[in-house]
């Protein structure tokens, strides 16, 4: 029997969600060096230079170099790195 | 700073992901609330970081999302301690150490005296050990309000004086007292009488009655000047005398020294042992004190200062220097030398205030010593004030 200190891990957390899977995925872009994401969205692909986002069927993509992410929570996401070029699709 | 330290406390792991479903990972930690830190792609994996906690949550997410974990770094607390498990000195270091922050903390470490120019320090120190404040006292046991009066009670050059402590420190904060100056007596009648015998050389008689002249011999103790006036009419007028008088006078004075004199002197062995003081407590940094018959001791006392501020903590070094005796027979030329030495000590201290009018030295030699008598005329002012008891 395994005892957690956060309790049962295949049970999702509970707290209240900030905002509906429908609401538009906002970028914060800090100067050219930091990205900060506020909603709900998925990272579909990651390497050091590019990272792709996908929210409400909306394709986001950073191109740029030494892209790391900093802190990736439940509905937010900083991504720091030398940014370049954003392209949708 | 403090995040770091947050972190360290808490815990954290790096961790490399690998497989072909890193996405999905991802998306799961998200799912069930795990936050990842510094996300790093290398190698066709990712480099992440996140909390004890979190990580020991991820170990059952993967198994879903078919990604192997492997620990790349621990760091934390928790982690050092049970590295240094079997190591029971480091815990122990550490829970003395926290006990002997908390024991120094709420005592006090120093004293500090502000304000005095005129008072000694250690006058001021021994009034505090009266009042039980000495280094190693507790803080919550000095009522520095009451203190300051208790202080001022006792010291009577002290004006005033605050208590502040700060941290381990005890800043005795005093202003000195200020004494009305003595007045000088004008009024009360008096005599002015000789002080030595001697011939009067001068006399400036303000006030009173000369009862001698220039030229006088005089014996010690006679009234020079009267305080009482007897005026023509038979009226008795009493006054305080004031008069600058000066007079010559003999004074013989003898000295004598031993041709064969005991003389102590270092015989260039030299050894130092030192001593650690933290308040009342002396440890010894030395394995045996050197055994001289005759040795001088000097002790240097080096307290440890942060900022200017003195700890109570300190190295004593005692530096022993051996002597030895010697008797050496000095010739009659190095004595004389030696008396001419002694009469200049003496004149500088006895007659700085006199002119020397003549100076008779005779040298005198016994079997083993030699002696000198000098005979001094000399000049110097005279005169001491006598009171006179009136009664009616």
């Amino acid at each position: 029997m395994n005892i957690f200190f956060t309790g049962d891990v295949m049970n999702r957390k509970k707290s209240p969600s900030k905002s509906s899977p429908t609401d538009p995925l906002k970028f914060h872009i800090l100067s050219n060096r930091y990205i900060v994401l506020d909603g709900h969205f998925e990272i579909t692909e990651y390497t050091n230079d590019y990272i792709e986002f996908c929210s409400n069927s909306l394709k986001t993509r950073f191109y740029g170099s030494n892209i790391t992410v900093k802190e990736l929570g439940d509905e937010s996401a900083d991504i720091e790195g030398l940014f370049v070029r954003i392209e949708f699709s | 700073m403090i995040l770091r330290l947050l972190d360290f406390l808490s815990g954290w792991v790096q961790f490399f992901v690998s497989g072909s479903f890193c996405d999905v990972f991802f998306k799961d930690c998200r799912f069930y609330g795990i936050r990842l830190y510094d996300i790093k792609h290398k190698n066709d994996g990712y480099f992440c970081r996140a909390s004890v906690s979190d990580y020991r949550r991820l170990l059952r997410i993967r198994r879903k999302s078919r990604v192997k974990i492997k620990l790349t770094k621990k760091v934390g607390i928790r982690f050092l301690l049970f590295r240094n498990r079997h190591r029971i000195g480091v815990p122990a270091g550490i829970l003395l150490s926290v006990i002997f922050i908390i024991f120094a903390s709420n005592r006090i470490w120093c004293i500090n005296i502000v304000g005095n120019d005129g008072i000694d320090e250690s006058k001021i120190y021994a009034s505090l050990e009266k009042l039980n404040v000495a280094v190693g006292v507790k803080k919550n046991d000095l009522d520095t309000r009451s203190l300051s009066h208790l202080l001022v009670v006792n010291t009577p050059e002290i004006a005033w004086s605050a208590f502040n402590i700060n941290g381990s420190v005890l800043t005795v904060e005093i202003d000195e007292r200020t004494f009305a100056p003595n007045t000088i007596d004008q009024k009360s009648p008096c005599n002015i009488i000789a002080d030595f015998d001697g011939i009067i050389e001068n006399m400036e008689v303000y006030k009173g009655e000369a009862m001698f002249v220039k030229g006088s011999a005089i014996k010690k103790g006679d009234i020079l000047v009267s305080g009482i006036t007897e005026l023509s009419n038979g009226v008795t007028v009493f006054s305080h005398s004031n008069a600058k008088i000066t007079a010559v006078t003999n004074e013989a004075v003898c000295f004598e020294l031993p041709l064969t004199q005991s003389v102590t002197t270092n015989t260039g062995n030299v050894n130092k042992i030192s001593a650690f003081s933290a308040y009342n407590l002396k440890l010894p940094l030395y394995l045996t004190v050197p055994h001289y018959k005759s040795y001088r001791k000097e002790i240097i006392e080096k307290p440890l200062t942060v900022n200017g501020q003195k700890l109570p903590v300190s190295i004593t070094d005692i530096i022993f220097y051996e002597t030895k005796t010697n008797t050496v027979t000095y010739s009659s030329g190095e004595v004389n030398d030696m008396l001419k030495k002694l009469i200049e000590e003496y004149e500088l201290e006895n007659l700085s205030n006199a002119e020397i009018l003549e100076k008779e030295e005779t040298f005198s030699q016994n079997e083993d010593t030699l002696s000198v008598t000098v005979k001094y005329i000399i000049k110097k002012s005279m005169g001491t004030e006598q009171k006179i008891t009136v009664t009616q």
